[in-house]
């Protein structure tokens, strides 16, 4: 099935349409050959920062010191309890960031939306000795839009600057659950340039090219859903049919978000001269982008934030 | 070293990148250099990673940089002083594309400092503790806009205040009475423990180390002009040479300048490792040893494979139906 044959479908229309649910990714390996990450610095990992050199060059000999266990889970402690309240980071207002709350709430967890500068003011950092912490204990989601300003060639402010360095120390070193934890290098904080920047990573960026498929990925699942051309207030989402349960972008979509190291993120893939490339990551979804995955996506995030 | 295998890229206005280029030639090599200020103003590029292929066009030049075999790279962001923004958006499109090209081994095998390499030093709490967790003796350390925790971090002995990214402030020491006022709506700051001593510059160029001593009256000798501060050669223990050189290794950067402190019972303290750091005023002061390093590193014959697509280093970009 093919979303251009349903052009004028409403959002709810299209919620008839099974959705290609390419399956629980719990036990990848079952599934899906992921390749060994080439990039520890952008994963979510335990033992943070990575132990071992970004990619090391053949011919190093110096091995580099290795790093100590992340704050909070030396001295034999164990890993922290979940966290009984989540902080959503996001300057917008977005079916999808309720739906996450309510999920969250359902699980038990307080929820508190913040605005980015917020949340900028919200945390605090402290490093000794004997390691950094970051209080308060809260799981984090930042869904934000604020990198769109250095892709449309607007400069931050020095506030926001600011806002963005502590939050960058907070995701990275909080031991609660993060989603779409940060790197250590260029990209910096995801929540600024993500999709900016991870194109250029990736090598795919096709600026201007409409994706024709998109696929959610989730640390848990992953769903493929045709896009219909984005349009300024409408759904843009068409689930697509069993027919393309064995469609490859899918299973692309999945390496391509685990190797970056993300849990959430949207890949979009296009057609042009005969092949079939990803054209953009989003990692800040919404109901819109999501269309009639949203519910599933917003269960799965609050699943990571509860520690799952 | 033929001259097409040899690139420069920053600004004609940084000192750093003229007294590279002027060392260079004055030791017979001629590299491409490439001025950002000018290819936004009056150039083009195009950047075809799947062709294998990328130009920058100035109205002087045709660089073409597949072939490169080391690059040396300081790129200094302008767009804040920029108003214009057509102008801005050009800025930011030339240093992506560059930063995609640069950031493969596969095509420029030695990148200083490479795409991809740690440089999180523009978050004060991140780099403090990634110092930290690599076992660096570095000062503790707060980063909040609760004025009760700062409140009580001054308390716990002398303390200086930075910002939380460093960038358009000076260090200087703070005192309860800063905090007068204060609230969370002020933002965050970021405070050190003080350590009183001798300010170390120590820049970290592959494997060699070359380091000096900075005698200034000032809390942040950065304050003012090093024509105030007495410097002078210094060498630092052995193990700690070791140790800033497999941390430069740990965030994959060829070229760093660290900030150390040594106090007064001769220990040392690890303040910050800067990514792209400043050099010409201490070249000078160091009979050159900083960039005849640098041009060691950048013109020795490549010492690695190049690399294939196929091989680890990046994520390779799926396509699919070929």
């Amino acid at each position: 099935m093919d979303g251009s044959d349903s052009p004028q479908m409403t959002l709810e229309g299209i919620l008839d349409f099974p959705i290609l649910d390419i399956g629980d990714l719990s036990d990848a390996s079952r599934t899906y050959s992921f390749p060994p990450r080439s990039r520890g610095a952008t994963t979510r990992r335990e033992g943070w920062p990575p132990s071992a050199v970004d990619d090391e060059r053949p011919g190093d000999e110096l091995r580099a010191p290795k790093l100590t266990e992340r704050a909070g889970q030396r001295d034999g402690q164990s890993v922290p309890d979940p966290p009984d309240a989540a902080v959503i980071i996001s300057s917008d207002t977005d079916p999808f960031l309720e739906a996450v709350a309510n999920s969250c709430h359902r699980m038990g967890m307080c929820t508190e939306l913040l605005e980015h500068a917020e949340a900028g003011r919200y945390f605090s950092v402290r490093t000794t000795a004997t390691g950094t912490t970051v209080t308060p204990y809260r799981a984090i989601y930042v869904n934000s839009r604020d990198h769109v300003l250095s892709a449309t060639g607007t400069s931050l402010t020095p506030e926001s600057r600011e806002e963005d360095a502590l939050l960058w120390a907070v995701l990275s070193w909080s031991n609660a659950p993060v989603v779409n934890r940060p790197g250590l290098s260029d990209q910096g904080p995801w929540h600024r340039q993500s999709t900016f920047m991870l194109r250029d990573r990736i090598g795919c960026s096709r600026p201007g090219v409409d994706s024709e498929e998109n696929v959610v990925v989730s640390r848990e699942h992953a769903w493929a859903i045709k896009a219909a051309a984005t349009t300024a207030g409408g759904a843009t989402a068409v689930a697509v049919g069993p027919s393309a349960a064995e469609s490859s972008p899918a299973q692309c979509s999945v390496r391509l978000v685990r190797d970056l190291g993300l849990d959430l993120c949207i890949v979009s893939w296009a057609e042009g001269a005969g092949r079939r490339v990803p054209v953009a990551l989003n990692a800040y979804p919404t109901a819109a982008t999501l269309g009639p995955t949203s519910s599933a996506v917003a269960e799965s995030v609050a699943r990571i934030l509860h520690g799952g | 070293m033929a001259d097409d295998r040899l690139l420069v890229i920053g600004l004609d206005l940084d000192p750093n990148i003229v007294h590279l280029v002027a060392q260079l030639r004055a030791m017979g090599i001629r590299p491409g250099i490439a001025n950002l200020r000018e290819l936004v103003t009056a150039g083009s590029w195009s950047f075809l990673p799947e062709e294998n292929k990328a130009t920058l066009v100035t109205p002087r030049q045709v660089i073409d940089m597949t072939g490169l075999e080391s690059v040396f790279w300081r790129p200094i962001d302008l767009t804040p002083h920029i108003s214009e923004y057509a102008m801005r958006c050009r800025w930011i499109s030339l240093t992506a594309g560059l930063s995609n090209w640069l950031f493969d081994r596969s095509r420029v095998p030695l990148v200083v400092n490479p795409m991809g390499s740690h440089k999180h030093n523009r978050s004060k709490p991140l780099h403090a503790g990634f110092l930290q967790a690599l076992g660096m003796n570095i000062p503790s350390c707060i980063t909040s806009a609760d004025p009760a925790e700062l409140s009580e971090f001054i308390a716990g002995g002398p303390a200086v205040v930075k910002s939380v990214t460093s960038t358009g402030t000076s260090v200087r020491q703070i005192h309860q009475s800063d905090l007068i006022g204060r609230s969370r709506r002020d933002g965050s700051l970021h405070l050190q423990r003080r350590v009183m001593g001798l300010d170390i510059r120590a820049f970290v160029i592959d494997e060699a180390v070359v380091s000096v001593g900075i005698l200034s009256s000032d809390v942040d000798y950065h304050m003012r002009s090093l024509a105030y501060a007495d410097i002078h050669r210094v060498d630092l223990p052995d193990a700690l040479k070791r140790q800033l050189v497999g941390a430069a290794k740990l965030q994959n950067l060829p070229f760093t300048g660290w900030d150390l402190k040594l106090d007064s019972e001769g220990v040392y303290w690890c303040l910050e490792c800067n990514p792209m750091p400043s050099f010409v005023a201490f070249d000078h002061r160091t009979r050159g040893r900083v960039t005849a390093e640098l041009i060691h590193l950048l013109s020795a014959p490549v010492r690695l494979p190049r690399l294939s697509n196929s091989q680890p280093g990046r994520p390779k970009s799926p396509v699919l139906g070929e």
